[in-house]
């Protein structure tokens, strides 16, 4: 019967972890529409933005020029050039770039998020912030959801079209036979419904990753050598929920 | 609010950590305007766990905290009521310089003029000159009295103190003295400073803890 308690306690713990983290996703939703501090927070999305955005830009070209050449070279070694527009917007679209920025994201953002946020706890600086009258949630992880939810958003159609352009001239470059394929009808091949659903996906992805990694940076409590752990439980969460996510959108998708 | 009711009250107010009483049936009061300095007869005696409890940052395991005759429940009261300076470097935020700390609660609260406020009040503590620097860039000293700038700046009714004269050399301490003074009888601002307990300072009502209890001046 051990194996059943164990089982009964894992199932009850990830269910309090998931309540927590919804719980915090709905203050911080709640927190969207409280009326003071409106510039301050303003200014916080912008930073979270050009953090998570505008930093990621040089990685996320380098890799998605890559991957894209990789794409288009092994499919025109194995398909039938019609075939290749369907593989440029379902694999690369709908499913490399969401899970290249997945990686991305994670790596930079979520775990610099983690470790800001555990430094804050034990510096004081959140109940500093509780003194002062303002909340948390409002000043920490507002900005940070809205942040790191928009750069998902940008960074994908910039990674898209860099995978795309980039995989295409690349290819071209490299003498892989492409020329009788322009690059308008791969253009014009991408499926307007995939290009949405990738957007759904990051509209999921950003408040996952932000939220997951807020909540495993706030749960450390005395030490600065809790600060690690944390942040690769972070990590590995974050990955799994996403992954899932992915799965499970680009399966409705279907 | 009537001079009967105490700005902030514990009432039997007791905190454990695990198995271990940190603060053992703390009664407490501090009026409006007073300055009460809180001397612990124990290293780790509880100084800071009692601070956050009054400042509604931890709920006691039992007893009560009352801010202007009404209970705190798990919640600061609203502001301006409270500032406070945290232990070690105060609770800064070290990705801003001690201009954009000092007027952060300004900036979000009111708005306009936060800077030029934030300016004042620094060189009321004598800092004047260290504005445009981030709080890694200055001593611990100096950190401190940012941090009491930063408490002081939106004029709070209460102002905690964690660990006033901690390491404090004469003229960082001589500065927060004068500021704590000088805010006390403009603003009527009470205080209520964790000490050492061979620091005399006049204007001060002294109360020591001992062994969680609190035992009198």
């Amino acid at each position: 019967m051990e194996w059943l308690a164990g089982i009964g306690r894992g199932a009850m713990g990830a269910g309090s972890y998931l309540a927590r983290l919804g719980s915090l996703g709905w203050r911080t939703a709640a927190a969207a529409f409280a009326p003071t501090g409106r510039p301050v927070v303003r200014r916080l999305i912008m930073l979270q933005l050009v953090y998570t955005g505008v930093q990621a830009l040089l990685p996320l070209t380098v890799a998605a020029i890559a991957i894209g050449l990789l794409v288009f070279s092994f499919s025109l070694e194995h398909l039938p050039v019609d075939l290749v527009q369907s593989v440029a917007s379902t694999v690369i679209v709908l499913e490399v770039i969401p899970l290249l920025l997945i990686f991305l994201i994670i790596g930079r953002s979520g775990t610099a998020i983690t470790i800001d946020v555990a430094s804050m706890k034990l510096n004081d600086e959140l109940r500093a912030l509780q003194v002062m009258g303002i909340d948390p949630v409002r000043y920490v992880a507002l900005p940070r959801v809205i942040g790191v939810t928009m750069a998902f958003v940008v960074l994908q159609i910039y990674g898209q079209l860099a995978a795309i352009f980039g995989g295409y001239w690349g290819a071209l470059l490299l003498d892989l036979e492409l020329p009788a394929y322009p690059i308008e009808d791969l253009l014009a091949g991408i499926a307007y419904s995939d290009v949405l659903l990738s957007t759904f996906k990051m509209l999921l992805f950003g408040p996952v990753v932000a939220l997951t990694a807020i909540l495993h940076g706030a749960s450390v409590q005395r030490s600065r050598r809790e600060i690690p752990i944390v942040t690769s439980r972070a990590v590995v969460r974050s990955l799994l929920f996403c992954f899932l996510l992915n799965t499970a959108v680009s399966l409705m998708g279907e | 609010m009537s001079e009967a009711i105490p700005l902030l009250q514990l009432e039997g107010v007791t905190v454990r950590e695990g198995a271990r009483v940190v603060l053992d049936d703390i009664d407490l009061e501090v009026r409006a305007g007073e300055i009460v300095g809180l001397s612990f007869a124990q290293a780790h005696g509880g100084k800071t766990t009692l601070l956050y409890t009054a400042a509604g940052l931890r709920e006691p395991d039992s007893g009560s905290v009352r801010f202007e005759g009404k209970r705190l429940e798990r919640a600061t009261p609203p502001y301006p009521a409270i500032g406070m300076v945290f232990r070690d470097d105060g609770g800064l935020f070290p990705n801003m310089t001690i201009e954009e700390n000092v007027a952060l609660p300004l900036r979000y609260h009111e708005g306009d003029g936060a800077e030029e406020r934030a300016r004042e009040m620094l060189e009321r503590v004598g800092i004047g000159g260290s504005s445009e620097r981030f709080p890694w860039e200055l001593t611990r000293e100096r950190m401190r009295l940012a941090a009491l700038a930063r408490a002081l700046v939106y004029r709070p009714k209460l102002v905690l103190i964690d660990d006033f004269y901690a390491g404090a050399d004469d003229r960082a301490f001589a500065s927060a003295q004068d500021a704590i003074v000088a805010h006390n009888e403009e603003h009527g601002t009470a205080f209520l400073i964790v000490v050492e307990p061979e620091l005399v300072w006049a204007p001060m009502r002294r109360e020591t803890v001992d062994r969680g209890h609190v035992v009198g001046t």
